[in-house]
């Protein structure tokens, strides 16, 4: 093995981001503005102020189907992430997230469709891709009688890198992901959070632009979830295009540029945060009433007043909808409420969450279905 | 354990020079509790062994036995169980995946856990080599003849570790039952067919004190092949789909055998050429009737490219790409081998041929019900053994119809066990001059056989032919022979 920099293999550096190859086969993304928001046939282009409208996609989906047996895991789906783009992958258990993840790191086959990343076919050229992409499963693997140094180096090695080069990859994501006060210790003795953090520092040995993280904030504590999203803003901000599936919605919302939602295999809404959190029940508000009094009593009460609809019993209080923007209505309601003698010590307009917005958006599909 | 204090810069030492895999698997190998008792015990029991012979007056001829017991038992046994969960692990803890994005092939994962055990074992031996200089200083044995059956123990225990380390990337229980079962009959065969060696390959070369190196080299060479098929099994049964190892495979299995062949013509008696080239064709042939049709641009691709005449590599890949539906072509070509093999034996007589067609009907037969009535099972080889089970128990049943007193003089029975091929192999053994009636039946099992493969495969070889076409067009839009006019007609990929 070589000194220098591995055959084909990435480039030198400090995270650099890497030359995109140009296809002449790529068409021209379509505009986002056209697609973002609701479900939509065409593939949905995810865009941002960091990205290039030219550049060839990071990732880009076309048709894509993954069927088990008689089970559609992914089912027709087609997207596009440009270069330097954090994109949050949302969707229930079994909705078909890691599957398509799996495709898209060449573990697993399509059945119809194509993957590309960075204009490269996952299905053609696995072997090109793998030096593209850093994929993080949702559960790490450890290995018994090796400490955390010796599993760097060893990955180090085994994608390509030798001597001082193989050794300054694994300094440098130590101390990337502040792994060094704790390089000799045994991976068994690991907590959850360490080992994420090892398991992320693997990711990057190679250098990727592209990663694929794949829950990776899953069973951390408050702490880890804080460390690791931190890691990762420092990846986003040096450029790389980061796919990124998660339960926690909130934390997935500050990260990403764009979210995409996906049920049974298929992309049910697509847009930055912000779009989606505006989106949905268009005019309605949601308040927070809080009383001294008996919730049942409020609740009951503004099942019976107009303009006023609860929407769910709290311990000390009821969240009311009110299918209006107009402050005037707004007022209107409370005057009424204290009219009534309700004692209300807390009236608070509540933002859309994306967790309402993706309970609301699998709810109106099953409500469609039904329908 | 004491934790190790290396600093990252004490890893560029001697360990860079060696493969990635091998450092691993040594690294966690020589830490695991599993190799420490096992080295201790084998010390311990040959310092009991060397107080035993020392205080023996036969010297130590007579306490030979107990120290190739010994020794046997930790090359045969204890460290070729090593590899049993070799990959199984891997699978388990979720690494399996992390090792196939890097730059490591499923073969090469495979080698490196049997070479990292192997080591071991060689360090074993290693370990005994004073004790054994201590026999020859107690008397009364050969150290050369010594070293020579030492040598062959450690390719036994190597072929051993490999055939655990092959099938320990099967995660379903009964898999796991076949594999110790396999493990069982191939050891029985690999008994055979070494002792088969030991006998013949004296009278082939040279001088007798010289003869046994050759031996011991023949071993060797064919050892190695084992280990690759082993391995390779192992290998392609890890890999993530779209990887090709079935051509790579039959064709140094063809290699093997024109080798054994070649052996024959020097002088390698018929018995153990026969037995070598079914050894070779069998696991080769079951592995190429159960497996998965992967059809992609990629795994096409070289056939054509590497092929001076792409007509020929075209064709060459209805043979050898991966699949059941060229599988079954390849298995015919084992079958046409093992014939002429069988040829060459002068005192071959007509039951001899009756035996060799009908068990190759029962291989076969499995992929007959498979293609029948199972075309979506998921794991095909599985149901292969499933089938072969079921088939075993027709064969229970049937003979005891046969031989129940209240049945006998229904002789319709016999015939009809050649519509299950492997019943009728049995049954023919017990009633050798019947042969023909259950030849005539598994004659058309296998014609039938043939027709449904054909009829069922006709779609994955038109595929291939498509495939062949997007290959070459792709070929030429990157050569600038053609322009490209969609992407979408390049861009699907057909997977069975």
């Amino acid at each position: 093995m070589n000194e220098s920099n591995p055959p084909d293999g990435p480039a030198p550096g400090p995270f650099p981001l890497p030359a995109v190859p140009a296809t002449s086969s790529m068409p021209p993304p379509v505009p986002a503005s056209a697609l973002s928001g609701a479900a939509s046939s065409h593939p949905a282009v995810l865009s941002s102020n960091r990205s290039d409208d030219d550049a060839v996609p990071a990732i880009e989906v076309r048709n894509l189907s993954k069927v088990f047996g008689g089970l559609k895991a992914v089912d027709n789906l087609s997207f596009k992430v440009m270069p330097g783009q954090v994109v949050g992958f949302v969707g229930a258990n079994g909705a078909g997230k890691t599957t398509t993840m799996r495709i898209l790191a060449s573990l697993e086959m399509p059945t119809r469709g194509t993957a590309k990343i960075c204009g490269i076919d996952v299905v053609d050229r696995p072997y090109e891709i793998r030096k593209l992409l850093g994929w993080m499963p949702d559960a790490y693997g450890t290995y018994a009688h090796m400490t955390v140094v010796e599993y760097l180096d060893f990955f180090a090695r085994a994608l390509g890198y030798s001597g001082k080069e193989c050794h300054d990859r694994v300094e440098e994501v130590m101390d990337f992901a502040d792994l060094t006060p704790i390089a000799d210790r045994f991976m068994d003795k690991l907590s959850k959070g360490m080992g994420q953090r090892l398991c992320l520092g693997r990711t990057l040995i190679h250098e990727p632009p592209v990663l694929i993280l794949d829950e990776p904030a899953a069973g951390l504590d408050p702490k880890a979830r804080v460390e690791l999203k931190h890691l990762i803003r420092l990846l986003a901000e040096e450029g790389r295009t980061i796919f990124i599936s998660s339960h926690i919605l909130t934390e997935l919302g500050e990260m990403c540029d764009s979210l995409l939602f996906v049920d049974k295999g298929r992309i049910v809404r697509h847009g930055t945060a912000q779009e989606l959190m505006k989106g949905g029940k268009v005019g309605v508000t949601t308040y927070l009433v809080e009383t001294s009094g008996d919730p049942l009593a409020l609740e009951s009460w503004a099942t019976m007043a107009p303009d006023v609809q609860p929407t769910e019993v709290l311990k000390r209080g009821v969240r009311i909808e009110i299918p209006t923007e107009d402050t005037e209505v707004i007022t209107l309601v409370l005057k009424r409420m204290l009219n009534e003698g309700i004692p209300v010590t807390e009236f608070r307009r509540e933002e859309r969450r994306l967790e309402d917005v993706f309970v609301e958006t699998l709810g109106s599909l099953e409500e469609g279905a039904q329908n | 354990m004491a934790e190790p204090s290396a600093t990252p810069g004490e890893l560029r030492d001697f360990s860079h020079r060696l493969s990635p895999m091998l450092v691993k698997e040594l690294r966690q190998g020589l830490r695991s509790k599993a190799f420490a008792l096992s080295f201790i015990l084998l010390q311990g029991g040959m310092i009991i062994f060397s107080l035993a012979a020392a205080s023996d007056r036969s010297g130590g001829q007579g306490s030979s036995g107990v120290f190739w017991f010994i020794l046997g038992c930790a090359l045969l046994l204890v460290m070729p169980m090593r590899g049993s969960e070799a990959l199984g692990s891997e699978i388990n803890s979720g690494t399996m995946e992390l090792l196939f994005l890097t730059r490591l092939s499923a073969l090469r994962i495979a080698f490196g856990k049997w070479i990292a055990i192997f080591s071991q074992t060689c360090l074993l031996v290693v370990s005994i080599l004073p004790f054994l200089i201590l026999r020859y200083y107690l008397g009364g044995i050969n150290v050369v003849q010594e070293i020579q059956i030492l040598c062959l123990l450690l390719l036994a225990s190597g072929v051993l570790t490999a055939g655990l380390i092959g099938f320990s990337g099967a995660n379903h229980p009964l898999l796991r039952l076949l594999r110790i079962g396999v493990m069982v009959i191939g050891g029985f065969f690999l008994v055979v067919a070494l002792g088969n060696m030991v006998m013949s390959f004296g009278s082939i070369f040279g001088t007798p004190s010289f003869s046994m190196w050759w031996v011991v080299l023949g071993a060797a060479v064919y050892a190695t092949y084992f280990v690759y098929a082993f391995l390779d099994l192992g290998a392609s049964r890890i890999a993530p789909l779209g990887t090709n190892h079935s051509t790579r495979k039959r064709l140094i299995g063809l290699l093997a055998i024109a080798v054994t062949f070649g052996l024959h013509f020097m002088g390698l008696p018929w018995g153990v050429g026969f037995t070598l080239v079914i050894i070779i064709a069998l696991p080769l042939g079951i592995e190429s009737l159960t497996e998965y049709p992967t059809l992609t641009r990629g795994i096409l691709r070289p056939f054509t490219e590497t092929s001076k005449v792409p007509v020929l590599g075209r064709l060459s890949a209805h043979l050898l790409a991966p699949g059941w539906h060229t599988g079954y072509f390849f298995y015919l070509l084992l079958v046409g081998l093992g014939a002429l093999s069988l040829s060459l034996e002068s005192s071959i007589d007509g039951d001899g041929w009756c035996a060799y067609f009908v068990g190759a009907a029962a291989l076969a037969f499995p992929l007959l019900i498979i293609r029948l009535f199972f075309r979506n099972a998921p794991n095909s080889f599985l149901f292969y053994f499933v089938i072969q089970l079921a088939q075993f128990l027709v064969f229970l049943l049937l003979l005891w119809i046969w031989d129940d007193t209240s049945f006998r003089g229904s002789d319709w029975v016999f015939p009809f066990s050649g519509l299950f091929p492997l019943a009728g192999f049995f049954m023919g053994l017990n009633e050798e001059s019947r042969w023909f009636e259950i030849l005539g039946v598994a004659v058309v099992i296998f014609l039938l056989t043939t027709v449904v493969v054909l009829v069922t495969g006709i779609g994955l070889h038109t595929r291939m032919s498509r495939l062949f076409g997007l290959v070459s067009r792709k070929r030429k839009i990157e050569t600038g022979e053609e322009e490209e006019e969609s992407d979408e007609s390049t861009a699907t990929h057909l997977n069975s």
